[in-house]
């Protein structure tokens, strides 16, 4: 088994981590949200993946080839996981909206009215 | 009975949807009607779950995919008495913050009371769920509630900033905490909690299970507001609707401390056992400097939302240090605490709100005296306050008892001081602020205190009976949480069922019942408690009357030698969503490398 897909989710969950922390506009913040997201997908995929699998439909497959079969379980926690995604990832662009309306500015740095 | 156990989650979800679908057809007040309705009998069934748990766990498999040779097929409600508590506080305060909004939301009405029952519906079944996957959805269905919550104000500013920082912290904790599923999942094969603790129960305390440990616990602390993951809950306790912030002070913090302690007892007391001394340090740790930088920070406050928020991070650091002591009492301890300090958190937001429909605003220089003419509100206050200092045998002291005995068995006698020296200052910012709205005490100007942008709403004369009433109940039956009759013996005896790990798989797993009732132990209140409570008070009063009086001048040396500490304190709070990502990525890390170094 590779260590290349775990690199892959860290390097994208970093890499979204760094567009969050230097975002200058709003909309952009909430697509790096969802960056760091899809590093969750290819960490699910990646641990529940055999080598030479098949897709996990047992019905048809003899026994020794199901045993090749990849892991299903991952695929309902990624699927699971892209749907909370999208819901967070509306809301957040909805409030982005909101925040331009009543400012007209998307940038963190001049929507801050709380601190201290 | 444990068909019972889907009900509380259930009924707000179902009544959420039909809301959504009919309620804009409905006549008016059918959708506040529904809401209280639904949410009362969620309560009703949190209760009668929580009879059910006493004997034993209450283990409901849906669908009856029942487990198969110790291996789960399908998914389970597990419900111990703790987290049944949590659920029955978690609709108290639901159903108290809808009576209390009634008639609140007029122009949007329906849509607040929907994401009002998904929002309880995601902590229930939160605090229920036996299976680790469903715990993170279900942390989500309440994130996602939550955030829209926060944000209903929409036409306010800082609201959509405080929402944004709020939904952003917490969604990435929420992927760091499923980067610790799937982990956890690689490594066991399992994501219910009983069969994971089965499969790591021998193993020994190697790096995956660790970093594991840290990105679940962070998930977790995120949703506690520990230091350095505490930001968001200022700016979103600070923005929220009143109605909304009872239940989030209340209990939504704390349930990321229960699941904290939930995933360490089921899962990691196998493999961490020789190592349980380096965790208690880290967890600990983090408990008390939530605690001091919360009680600081809430000093420093004028907005009255934002002082009473920082107060919450301040309490939930003492409950994180009462669960982090790895002892039945210490958690017997944070649960007395959550409980009382749910109710009487929950009054004070009520009140506040009050303050603001009566006075026409939250911050306390402005509201100067204004709160003179509203003399049972006054009591309320008074009473809240003191409750939540401690007064021996009232509000938290049974919390702050047990704690303190726990303390001392686990080898950190100090910790009850350094939670009396929070809890006083605490309470010292509390009585500030009520001496300078209900008594005009004090001078109308603090240099102290961080400036607000001014935001004056228009004063309403209409009657308030019903919510002067709800916020009375709260803070009274907060104070008097203590006084039941035989809670202090139940609640260590519930905790020690909580840490049996093997009772907890054998329940879920085989069905196998609790093992024979152990003796309840009698569990009085200890004098030094009782010592701790009074200094907490007295030193609450201490700091109310320096801050109030010419006195804080001959201190001005010692707040000049401060002052840089306070200036840090507050540029860290900078309200930057970039900031708070940098810290909790650096939260994240300390959390891992000090775990890593202390566990082997």
């Amino acid at each position: 088994m590779s260590y290349l897909p775990y690199a892959v989710a860290g390097w994208i969950f970093l890499v979204g981590l760094y567009g969050i922390v230097t975002s200058r506009n709003l909309i952009h913040l909430i697509v790096c949200v969802s960056v760091v997201q899809s590093s969750t997908y290819v960490l699910l995929l990646t641990i529940g993946y055999k080598e030479h699998g098949t897709a996990p439909i047992f019905k048809d497959l003899p026994l020794a080839e199901s045993q090749r079969a990849v892991d299903p379980v991952v695929q309902a926690l990624t699927l699971t996981d892209i749907v909370v995604g999208v819901t967070v990832l509306a809301l957040l662009l909805a409030l982005a909206l909101d925040a331009h309306r009543a400012t007209g500015t998307l940038d963190p740095d001049e929507l801050r009215a709380l601190k201290g | 009975m444990d068909w019972l156990a889907p009900l509380p989650v259930a009924v707000p979800l179902l009544a959420a949807a039909a809301l959504t679908a009919f309620g804009q057809f409905a006549p008016p007040r059918v959708d506040d009607l529904t809401g209280i309705l639904a949410a009362a009998a969620s309560t009703v069934f949190s209760a009668l779950l929580l009879a059910e748990a006493r004997g034993d766990l209450v283990v409901h498999w849906f669908g009856g995919w029942r487990p198969n040779g110790g291996v789960a097929l399908g998914i389970s409600f597990v419900v111990d008495e703790l987290g049944a508590g949590l659920a029955l506080l978690a609709g108290v305060l639901v159903t108290a913050s809808l009576v209390f909004a009634w008639r609140y939301f007029d122009e949007v009405g329906t849509l607040f009371h929907v994401l009002m029952l998904l929002f309880l519906a995601g902590m229930v079944g939160f605090v229920l769920s036996g299976d680790l996957f469903n715990m993170f959805v279900f942390f989500e269905v309440m994130g996602v509630s939550a955030y829209a919550l926060t944000a209903y104000r929409i036409e306010d500013r800082s609201a959509v900033q405080g929402a944004i920082n709020f939904a952003v912290v917490n969604s990435l904790g929420a992927f760091l905490l499923l980067i610790g599923i799937a982990l956890l999942y690689g490594r066991t094969g399992a994501l219910n909690l009983a069969q994971m603790g089965n499969a790591v129960a021998t193993a020994s305390a190697d790096g995956l299970l660790v970093v594991a440990f840290a990105l679940l616990a962070t998930g977790f602390l995120v949703k506690a507001a520990a230091v350095p993951f505490h930001f968001w809950l200022a700016d979103a306790y600070a923005v929220a609707p009143t109605t909304v912030c009872v239940v989030f002070a209340g209990v939504m913090s704390d349930l990321g401390i229960y699941a904290l302690a939930r995933i360490y007892w089921t899962v990691f007391s196998g493999p961490f056992a020789s190592d349980a001394g380096a965790v208690r340090a880290v967890l600990i740790g983090a408990g008390v400097l939530t605690a001091l930088v919360g009680a600081a920070m809430c000093f420093l406050q004028r907005h009255l939302k934002r002082l009473l928020a920082f107060a919450v991070i301040s309490h939930l650091g003492v409950f994180l240090s009462g669960v982090a002591l790895l002892d039945a009492r210490g958690l017997a301890g944070a649960a007395a605490y959550v409980g009382a300090h749910g109710l009487l958190i929950g009054g004070l937001f009520i009140s506040t709100g009050m303050l603001r429909r009566r006075a026409g605003s939250v911050d306390e220089l402005a509201l100067h005296g204004r709160g003179r003419a509203l003399p049972v509100l006054r009591a309320v206050v008074l009473a809240g306050v003191i409750g939540l200092a401690g007064l021996p045998l009232l509000g938290v002291s049974l919390g702050h008892s047990l704690l303190a005995e726990g303390a001392r068995e686990a080898g950190y006698p100090w910790l009850p001081a350094v939670v009396t020296l929070a809890a006083a200052i605490v309470a010292g910012a509390l009585l500030r602020a009520w001496a300078r709205v209900f008594l005009g005490a004090g001078p109308r100007q603090d240099p102290l205190l961080s400036p607000e942008p001014e935001e004056e709403e228009s004063v309403s004369e209409e009657p308030s009976s019903l919510r002067l009433a709800t916020a009375t109940v709260l803070v009274a039956a907060g104070l008097l949480l203590p006084l039941a009759p035989g809670l202090p013996g139940h609640l260590v005896q519930a905790a020690e069922r909580f840490q049996d790990r093997q009772a907890y798989a054998g329940a879920v797993l085989d069905g196998r019942p609790a093992p024979a009732e152990t003796a309840v132990h009698a569990q009085r209140i200890t004098l030094d408690a009782a010592f701790y409570g009074l200094a907490a008070l007295v030193g609450g009063a201490l700091i109310a009357t320096v801050a109030l009086t010419p006195a804080r001048r001959r201190l001005s040396g010692l707040g000049r030698r401060a002052d840089p500490l306070v200036r840090g304190l507050r540029a860290v709070h900078s309200g930057h969503i970039g900031d708070y990502t940098a810290w909790l990525v650096f939260g994240t890390a300390v959390l891992g490398v000090l775990l890593s170094l202390g566990v082997r």
